[in-house]
């Protein structure tokens, strides 16, 4: 009885400590139709695309899992990221053309050393903002952080469970480093899977074509709201002809 | 003792997960350019009468595409056999669910029954021979052997698509041609060349109405199918002869519209007009599709098959 009254005050602590996830904030237009406010444009380095193996979590399981998948985990580290790199003119172009002052920021911003910064307002954000706003000289800032890029293929102890499939995770978000708010907060995870085979070795057509499916679909889940239009991250995947 | 059981268990299950890996879907194949002076194509019609048509098959779902499973592993038996009851309940629906998406496809050429009946693969095979192709394209004559003097043999398997927003329709056309004068009759080692075209139809004015393939009494409809399988005929020929445009040395992300919306394909360009793109994709298939944007005919070359 002692026993599982211990494990269930873990369990609450961990729960409790555990952090929740920051919500999807839409877009503020009428924030950012404030063409006397700056904003900066920042694109965060881009991971290395990988083959990620979830799933296979013993140490065996992993070297199992990175075995079998050898082939395909050197095809994926082929995969181009500057489609996403280049979103930074992209986006920039698209406030300039809005009539927006923007400045490009081009040196990498360690976000995670940031200060905290807690609030309870749903849409305050986690890192206070204010002094790193200062620093750039920009009243708000435009960030994507692309956390992982590539394939992922789920696994079940040795066995996989899924096909590999095209894969990026990340984030899209605008702060007012003023208020330490978000004015658009985007969480993204994608995958799509190959038209038809996957497992042709040593190009892949179908997988890579996925991928580069992928990154499309997250330029436009980056530029279709800024535009104004709806996100069109609905691109369908690869048919016939 | 217990290592006894592990490593063939591993091996067991490092056999069972893994697919063999197929090979690509290449739909090309290495070959050398005409290296005599034969000039004369000689076009077989295809082997079936009757026009090969079908409904464009709607996309697959992230959850159609793969659905991760969780395996009970209380005990290696246990696991074992619950991997090999999901693989075969997992074959039999994926073909079920096949089969089923094609039918859903195929529904939208219900209204055009009367239409597809109306053509047959030899009206098209006319078309292309009364057509202007650039290259001295004949007829299959009756007395083959004429072929083992004078020219290359063209075969064809074209296959129709209309899209599911029946705005376009594609062909996508097997291209074989044969040497006869290098080793004297059809064989494998006759084959010089094989390659699959696929060609969106052109829509320069970005126009959508599926009753368009009904004017003319489905002349327009029967119409654009022989301009299909000229333009295909003539890319395959062209690229044979390489005519075509130096193909582009990087990939590059292709975009461009189907079924009215956005389509990206990763290939490397070899051409464009106002309207289309033609580019070789990943698997070496030459395609045209329809570019996203017309272009102002004062930047760019108003078409582009040299028909």
């Amino acid at each position: 009885m002692l026993k599982k009254l211990a494990l269930l005050t873990v369990s609450a602590i961990l729960c409790a400590c555990a952090g929740q996830p920051q919500l999807p904030v839409a877009v503020d237009t009428s924030a950012l139709h404030q063409n006397d406010k700056t904003i900066g444009v920042y694109v965060d380095t881009v991971p290395e695309t990988q083959l990620a193996l979830p799933g296979a979590s013993c140490l065996l399981c992993i070297a199992v899992a990175s075995a079998a998948n050898s082939s395909t985990s050197d095809h994926v580290k082929t995969f181009q990221t500057e489609d996403i790199s280049n979103l930074k003119e992209d986006v920039q172009t698209l406030f300039e053309s809005n009539g927006k002052n923007v400045i490009g920021i081009d040196s990498p911003i360690k976000l995670s050393d940031l200060p905290k910064h807690s609030s309870e307002d749903p849409v305050s954000t986690r890192s206070d903002y204010s002094g790193l706003g200062t620093e750039l000289g920009v009243e708000q800032l435009f960030v994507l952080d692309v956390d992982a890029i590539g394939a992922v293929r789920n696994y079940a102890s040795y066995v996989p469970t899924s096909p590999p499939m095209a894969w990026v995770v990340g984030k899209i978000y605008i702060v007012d480093v003023s208020t330490n708010t978000y004015l658009w907060y985007e969480p993204v995870d994608i995958r799509l899977g190959a038209e038809g085979e996957w497992d042709e070795p040593p190009e892949y057509p179908g997988l890579t074509n996925a991928y580069y499916q992928v990154v499309e679909m997250l330029r436009d889940r980056v530029l279709s709201p800024l535009a104004g239009g709806t996100d069109d991250s609905s691109l369908s995947a690869q048919s016939a002809p | 003792m217990r290592l006894v059981w592990i490593v063939p268990l591993l091996l067991i299950i490092w056999g069972c997960s893994g697919t063999m890996p197929t090979e690509p879907e290449t739909l090309s194949r290495a070959y050398h350019a005409p290296d005599r002076m034969v000039s004369n194509y000689y076009l077989q019609p295809p082997d079936s009468e009757e026009l090969s048509i079908k409904g464009q098959l709607a996309p697959l779902s992230d959850q159609e595409a793969a659905t991760a499973m969780m395996y009970p592993g209380y005990n290696a038996g246990g696991f074992l056999a619950a991997i090999a009851v999901h693989a075969a309940v997992n074959s039999s629906i994926e073909n079920s669910q096949e089969q089923s998406r094609i039918d859903q496809a195929n529904q939208i050429l219900e209204n055009y029954k009367g239409l597809v009946a109306e053509v047959s693969n030899d009206d098209l095979y006319e078309h292309v021979l009364s057509g202007d192709t650039g290259f001295n394209l004949h007829p299959t004559p009756k007395d083959m052997m004429a072929l083992e003097e004078n020219g290359w043999l063209v075969k064809s398997e074209p296959t129709y698509t209309l899209s599911s927003s029946e705005d376009a329709i594609y062909i996508e056309n097997k291209v074989a041609i044969h040497d006869y004068f290098l080793v004297g009759g059809e064989s494998e080692s006759s084959l010089v060349y094989e390659k699959s075209v696929a060609i969106v139809s052109s829509n320069s004015d970005n126009f959508y109405d599926a009753k368009v393939w009904f004017a003319d009494n489905g002349e327009y409809f029967k119409g654009s199918l022989g301009e299909l399988y000229t333009q295909s005929i003539w890319l395959a020929v062209s690229d044979f002869q390489e005519k075509l445009p130096a193909i582009g040395a990087q990939a590059s992300t292709i975009r461009y519209l189907e079924n009215g919306e956005k389509k990206v394909e990763r290939g490397k360009l070899i051409s464009e007009s106002c309207d289309q793109f033609l580019f070789e994709t990943l698997r070496g298939e030459l395609k045209v599709v329809q570019r996203i944007e017309i272009q102002e005919p004062a930047s760019c070359v108003s078409e582009l098959f040299d028909i």
